[in-house]
């Protein structure tokens, strides 16, 4: 399990560099490319209205969740290493920085962009619990296997499963929890402090957060980019069958009016919708494609 | 651009046609569906079937009775020594459990006593998708907190111990009144017989359940502790700090020779079956013996058909008795009902002079019996009281009622499956007519039709302006401070989605509120209340707030109508969706709340923009608004106020609780009530 930590950080750089010129290629060179009128690659995220916003979103939304997920990989190598100790397989080397790392890479990844904010919950069940492999089934028969040495005479053997491992890999530590929020906190104040200082003259701070909700990105930007008919419908369908699908649950195994095939009705309603989403957004984009062959037949003639 | 380009609409498909054409005439569509949905709810009780024994293995009232007078005299020798020991020891409450047990050990049985605390209610929001948690130790309880439930087990010698049958006798040990000790003979002499009855195919466990903290509680533990096994020491006894209790396992190991006291928890197997038997203390001169049969739900839940449907053809062919199901006594008295009864049985008449095979009518006294009893149906179904239990005796131990418990328990014996044949959703109209599910959704159905459809109309009503006004702010300087308006036509629905959203997650922090308000040490229910409502109240600022900024921009772009009507039909979707989902759960709690809502949904307008036109159907429609919000809004306070002090206010648990589908349609009926109310009442214009 252990890697020289010299050979791991070119490599690392090589790819982050790669990273940044592809980046830059998609934001200065997008005529060629003609990436922009494509629907499948054109989120809001991508679009390349603003040219602020494309620089801020390409790189650092993009860029700073990829260091988050970096090192919370990192974070789960370490201590699966560590559990690795425990059993007794190996040694790792340690590794700290990696809570304020991480901390910083959350933060600017959800003041631009709202999706990593969820990232938020694993994260923190990451940090408090540690990760779950290898199973702690292994620790706990290993650790019962020394006890059973220890204990050969004792002949209550009801007690011997009951008793604790001298290690504990399943207790929730808050240390790096609060340690991880603490940090968070500072980065977020930072960026707020550096918001605040180049929205002084649009009226503040206060005001930007009355129009942006906090992030960068305009609510406009999260909204969907593409004209479907039946956006209504589709959604009120779906928010009812996801809906359906507990109730079912709870029909079949509490009360035991229901059966399985509630789940198969189910799952076939929400197939349905699925048909009907799928040739909307297909009927859409040939919509969108036939008009713009009308356009440049148009402009051509 | 767009609108110079359109193709000519191609002629759309039937179904698609039939659809517009709907969506066009919604006002009509939906006063003919809401008039039809109340009207077939109306006719339930003609369309009431007769019940029928739909598992072919009970066959009730096949087997002679093997009951004789010695177990007659038996009962009757047992209830005057309850009676005498009740009146002469001072009442401990442990001489009429040591007495039980002593003649179950005496028959044979095997009989172990049960120790419970009455738990304070445990509602818990998650409890609709898994069952409370068995674990939940109480500590710090009194030792006057406290009930001894003895209960008594057979072993059917034929019986592989799989199957179990339970009988209950509720009886207050402290101070037992004549009826209760009727009922625990009653048991007693049934007990006996089964004893020595070769046909004994599963287990039977009598349970005298101790109703000193009201009779929910004694079987809602003893059930909590067979369904929820505990291993490791958990059944050894403590030490007993409780000096009675103590002293009763004390004795009784003493006394008997050969046969102890089990002091751990007995089980037997799978419930297939519980009748609860009460005999009625009041002495009412009747002719013939009557029989009531109380067959309640919890959550929704009823009891199988089969079984009442059991119980009703061995009392009434079997044993002659008079069968009565519960009902609302006072829509008896009610004049339009008597009306409504009349003018279907003159409906019905015609119909069979017109062709005498056209029998649906009946006459107006069933009808109006039938409603009492389909009202009482729903209304339990709602209330979720209790648990699932069965017939209640009224009147003296004679033979026939013995032999009726009997025939049933012999009945029962006789399947090899749990019931599973006949209905569970059905709603009683009378001890042998029913209504099943296909034919009361369909009232249902039709009541909450409209719905999507004025959804529907709506959202096509608010699409129709042509985006002209969108192209506009497209060709704005994208340097203009930004603006949470949406491009696309079909996507102007996300704002209203949204502001639903919010208001509903209010709604059901509000509703959720009180469970933790009570977890709050020393709170009175004055306290409770002032606290839940000034937190709710705080919540609706912070609400308004919120919701506030975001509509002055939406309403630059779009007129205040259209944003109107993309709310309503956001609103009117979700409640249609809330609905429907509600009756899979628990019908009442659906077709109640629908009879709420569905006028409500359809009616409401924002006051503002109904004044502008000052015709009489403005007005009416505004006072009806007014009316409605202020009616309701009581309602809702009274409902909420009921529901938090039976949350943590009332530890007997006695009468009816309301659990955790009555709060789920409250949450459900609290936000709809403020996302009318804050965009009638309070929606304005910055």
């Amino acid at each position: 399990m252990e890697v020289p930590p010299q050979k791991k950080r070119p490599w690392f750089w090589s790819w982050s560099i790669a990273a940044v010129i592809f980046r830059l290629v998609l934001v200065y060179f997008p005529s060629s490319l003609n990436l922009s009128s494509r629907p499948e690659v054109s989120t809001p995220v991508t679009s390349l209205r603003r040219r602020l916003e494309v620089i801020t979103i390409i790189f650092c939304a993009d860029f700073v969740t990829a260091l988050l997920i970096r090192a919370t990989g990192q974070n789960l190598q370490v201590a699966y290493g560590r559990s690795l100790e425990l059993l007794g397989l190996s040694r790792v080397s340690e590794n700290s920085g990696l809570v304020p790392l991480a901390a910083f890479g959350w933060v600017i990844a959800s003041h631009l962009s709202l999706y990593p904010a969820v990232i938020v919950i694993p994260v923190v069940l990451l940090l408090g619990y540690g990760p779950d492999a290898p199973p702690r089934k292994y620790l706990l028969r290993r650790n019962d296997a020394n006890f059973g040495d220890n204990l050969s005479s004792d002949s209550s053997s009801e007690h011997r499963g009951l008793k604790t491992p001298a290690v504990k890999p399943a207790n929730f530590l808050w240390r790096p929890v609060v340690l991880f929020l603490s940090w968070a906190s500072v980065w977020a104040l930072y960026v707020l402090v550096l918001c605040w200082m180049s929205v002084k003259e649009y009226g503040g701070l206060w005001e930007m957060f009355k129009r942006t909700y906090g992030f960068i990105i305009t609510v406009q930007d999260l909204s969907p980019n593409i004209d479907i008919q039946f956006s209504f419908f589709l959604f009120c369908g779906y928010v009812g069958v996801s809906l359906l699908s507990p109730v079912m649950h709870n029909l079949w195994i509490w009360r035991g009016t229901g059966n399985a095939n509630f789940y198969f009705a189910t799952a076939m309603a929400y197939a349905c919708f699925q048909i009907v989403l799928v040739v909307e957004c297909v009927t859409a984009m040939l919509n969108h494609d036939r008009m713009i062959r009308t356009k440049l037949s148009t402009a051509k003639a | 651009m767009a609108e110079s380009e359109e193709p000519p609409k191609a002629k759309h498909r039937l179904l698609i046609r039939a659809g517009i054409l709907i969506i066009t005439h919604s006002l009509l569509v939906s006063v003919i569906c809401c008039t039809a949905g109340v009207l077939a709810l109306l006719l339930l009780p003609i369309l009431a079937k007769n019940t029928y024994i739909s598992e072919n293995a009970l066959l009730p009232g096949s087997a002679r009775s093997m009951l004789s007078a010695h177990e007659f005299s038996d009962a009757n020798k047992f209830v005057k020594e309850i009676s005498s020991s009740n009146v002469e020891a001072a009442s401990t409450g442990i001489e009429t459990p040591r007495l039980i047990a002593q003649h179950i050990a005496d028959l044979g049985g095997e009989v172990s006593y049960h120790k419970f605390h009455p738990q304070l209610n445990k509602f818990h929001p998650l409890y609709f998708f898994s069952s409370p948690d068995p674990g939940i130790v109480q500590v710090n309880y009194s030792c006057s907190s406290y009930g001894i439930n003895t209960v008594g087990i057979i072993r059917a010698p034929r019986g592989d111990g799989k199957e179990a049958i339970v009988l209950v006798t509720p009886y207050n040990s402290l101070n037992i009144t004549p009826g209760e000790a009727l009922s625990l003979g009653l048991a007693y002499s049934v007990f006996s017989l089964l004893t020595c009855v070769s046909w004994l195919a599963k287990d039977v466990i009598w349970l005298a359940a101790d109703s000193r903290h009201g009779e929910y509680a004694p079987v809602a533990a003893w059930l909590r502790d067979y369904h929820a096994p505990t291993f490791g020491g958990s059944g050894k006894p403590n030490a007993e700090i409780c000096g009675e209790i103590s002293a009763l396992y004390e004795s009784n190991a003493n006394q008997f020779i050969g046969s102890e006291i089990a002091d751990h928890f007995r089980r037997a197997g799978t419930i297939a079956a519980g009748l609860v038997i009460k005999v009625a203390d009041r002495s009412v001169d009747v002719t013939r013996d009557t029989l009531s049969i109380y067959a309640e739900a919890s959550n929704g839940q009823m009891p199988n058909l089969d079984l009442i449907n059991t119980v009703n053809y061995l009392a009434v062919h079997g044993q002659g008795l008079l069968v009565k199901v519960e009902k609302f006594w006072s829509l008896l008295d009610s004049k339009w009902l008597k009306v409504f009864g009349e003018i279907f049985e003159s409906v019905g008449k015609m119909a069979k002079s017109l062709n005498p095979q056209w029998v649906f009518g009946i006459s107006a006294m069933e009808y109006i019996e039938g409603t009492a009893t389909l009202a009482s149906s729903l209304y339990n179904q709602l209330m979720q009281s209790l648990w699932k239990y069965h017939p209640s005796v009224i009147g003296t131990i004679r033979q026939s009622k013995l032999r009726l418990v009997e025939g049933v328990i012999r009945s029962i014996n006789n399947l090899l499956e749990k019931f599973h044949q006949s209905f569970f959703l059905y709603l009683l109209t009378s001890s042998n007519k029913f209504v099943s599910v296909g034919v009361y959704m369909i009232a249902f159905a039709l009541l909450v039709a409209p719905l999507p459809v004025v959804a529907a109309s709506l959202y096509s009503d608010a699409n129709k302006r042509s985006p002209t006004s969108v192209k506009h702010k497209l060709s704005s300087s994208p340097t203009s401070v930004d603006e949470a308006h949406i491009t696309f036509r079909s996507w102007r629905w996300l704002s209203a989605a949204k502001t639903v959203f919010i208001v509903q997650l209010w709604g059901a922090v509000v509703t959720l509120l009180p469970y933790f308000i009570c977890q709050l040490p020393n709170c009175t229910p004055t306290t409770s209340l002032l606290v839940w409502v000034s937190l709710s109240v705080f919540g609706l600022v912070v609400l308004h707030l919120v919701l506030g900024s975001p509509s002055a921009f939406v309403s630059a772009s779009q007129p205040q109508e259209k944003e109107w009507a993309l709310l309503k039909s956001v609103t009117v979707s979700a409640a249609f969706i809330g609905l429907c989902l509600m009756s899979v759960i628990n019908f009442a709690t659906a077709e109640i709340g629908a009879l709420l809502i569905v006028p409500m949904c359809l009616m409401a307008l924002p006051l503002r923009l109904n004044t502008s036109a000052h015709t009489f159907r403005a007005v009416a429609r505004a006072a009806f608004n007014v009316v409605f919000i202020l009616v309701g809004c009581p309602v809702v306070s009274t409902t909420s106020v009921l529901v938090s002090s039976g949350f943590g206010l009332n530890p007997s648990g006695y009468g009816t609780v309301p659990r955790t589908s009555l709060s789920v349609w409250f949450t459900f009926l609290a936000g709809f009530y403020v996302s009318t109310f804050c965009y009638i009442l309070v929606d304005s214009p910055h």
